[in-house]
């Protein structure tokens, strides 16, 4: 380095000082800025460390013609920072894309270095006449979406999606009535057959009546179920006609029942 | 190149040469473009090798990097003048063109390879805070140049202590 030797006064001009304060407030506001960016996404990185766990969900039948899928979802922040603005979506629909039924949680805040328990509920209407209903005696393809969302770090939003397929196992697939001619004593053969493809066993009754075009009841008929998780289902039951009530032209109207609910399944018209 | 005349008895300081001063420059540029240029390029190409696309393009940036390395090495060797408060100002206004720029792409949403899921990130907030940084280096710029109008070569004995 070369140059000639000057001498200036000792006091420090004040535009130089607040020129220099200002350079030096921006280094140090885009120090701060980098340190904090770095341990934001260190301690985001952390939760790769412990994924969130999805329980097994369990499949159980509501009192309000309902289907319920309960499960629950385990989060873990192990990171320096909350978790704020905490939710989740989400919506279900049949193979063909109708929706059937959607659940959802929060906002929620997961304190760092904290696990916590959320749980995951998704009723699905199965009434006679809805989308729904299909899920009762067809197995299939449901369309899940998964919508999160959540603030890390108080200044950075993120949110996931996931859209995937999952099958599903109908709790009375291929459900099929057959009802026999006439006898002369006034009684129909009815025979019931169908495969438990769910994970629950179904024990109850299932009733099924048997309704003139009129609308008039012509008689019914019970069978008591046992049917664990993936065993047929295969009996035949004579069922007792009312005096003058034929049932041709009419329809079966089949009914589930246990203590704590009854579910109705498709009817199916007689020829 | 400033040349003052006699001055009363105080600091002592001594300005580089314009060679000194070029040769430094030359070897800044090392580093700048480094930090400027071949790290944000590396980054980038880094994620588009596992197919994460960000919505900035490697000739943006590298673009960028380069005017604001050609900037910075113009100033540094400029400092000594009255063309190194406009050149400051330059800089950080070119800074804070470019920053304005990754705001406005400041939410990105990408699809994890092999997977269904999709993730949405917003960064906005952090691009608004980093704001500050080029607009305070510019209102320094408009100090700097403002004390060289005034009062040419004041600084000198603080930036070039002998």
């Amino acid at each position: 380095m070369s140059g000639p030797v000057y001498t200036y006064p000792r006091h420090v001009p004040p535009l130089y000082r607040i020129a220099r304060a200002l350079r030096g407030t921006s280094v140090l506001v885009l120090v701060l800025l980098i340190l904090f960016t770095a341990s934001v996404v260190y301690s985001t990185s952390q939760l790769s460390q412990s994924p969130p766990q999805v329980s097994s969900f369990s499949v159980g039948f509501g009192s309000n013609g309902t289907i319920i899928l309960a499960g629950s979802l385990t989060l873990n922040n192990p990171g320096f920072y909350p978790i704020q603005a905490l939710s989740l979506e989400a919506r279900v629909a049949n193979g063909s894309g109708v929706y059937l039924g959607s659940f959802g949680f929060g906002p929620a805040t997961l304190a760092s270095q904290s696990t916590e328990e959320f749980p995951i509920d998704l009723y699905l209407p199965v009434s006679t006449t809805g989308a729904g209903a299909s899920l009762l005696v067809h197995s299939q393809y449901l369309r899940i979406g998964l919508w999160g969302n959540a603030t890390f770090g108080f200044i950075f939003p993120a949110g996931i999606a996931i859209l995937n397929n999952r099958s599903w196992g109908a709790p009375f697939s291929n459900f099929a009535l057959n009802v026999g001619n006439a006898s002369v004593n006034g009684t129909v053969a009815v025979t019931v057959s169908f495969q438990n493809q769910a994970s629950l066993t179904e024990a109850g009754i299932l009733r099924v009546t048997v309704i003139a075009a009129n609308g008039i009841t012509c008689g019914s008929a019970s069978w008591t179920l046992n049917v664990g998780p993936g065993q047929q289902f295969d009996q035949t039951q004579p069922l007792s006609l009312s005096p003058g009530c034929s049932p041709a032209g009419g329809s079966l109207v089949t009914e589930y029942i246990t203590p704590g609910y009854t579910l109705p399944l498709p009817p199916e018209a007689i020829p | 190149m400033s040349t003052p005349g006699p001055i009363p008895a105080g600091l002592h300081y001594r300005v580089p040469s314009l060679g000194w001063r070029i040769t430094v420059a030359s070897l800044r540029l090392i580093p700048l473009m480094l930090l400027f240029i071949g790290l944000p390029v590396a980054v980038l190409e880094f994620l588009e090798s596992h197919s994460i696309s960000l919505p900035l393009s490697i000739a943006v940036v590298t673009i960028a990097g380069v005017v604001i390395t050609a900037l910075s090495t113009a100033r540094y060797i400029a400092k000594p003048n009255r063309l190194y408060g406009p050149l400051s100002i330059a800089s950080s206004a070119f800074v804070l063109i470019y920053v304005f720029y990754i705001l406005g792409q400041s939410t990105y949403a990408f699809q994890v390879p092999g997977s269904d899921l999709t993730v949405h990130l917003a960064y906005t907030t952090l691009i608004e805070l980093l704001l500050l940084v080029p607009a305070l280096a510019l209102l320094a710029g408009v100090v700097t140049t403002v004390e060289d109008a005034r009062a040419p070569r004041e600084r000198l004995p603080y930036d070039y202590p002998a």
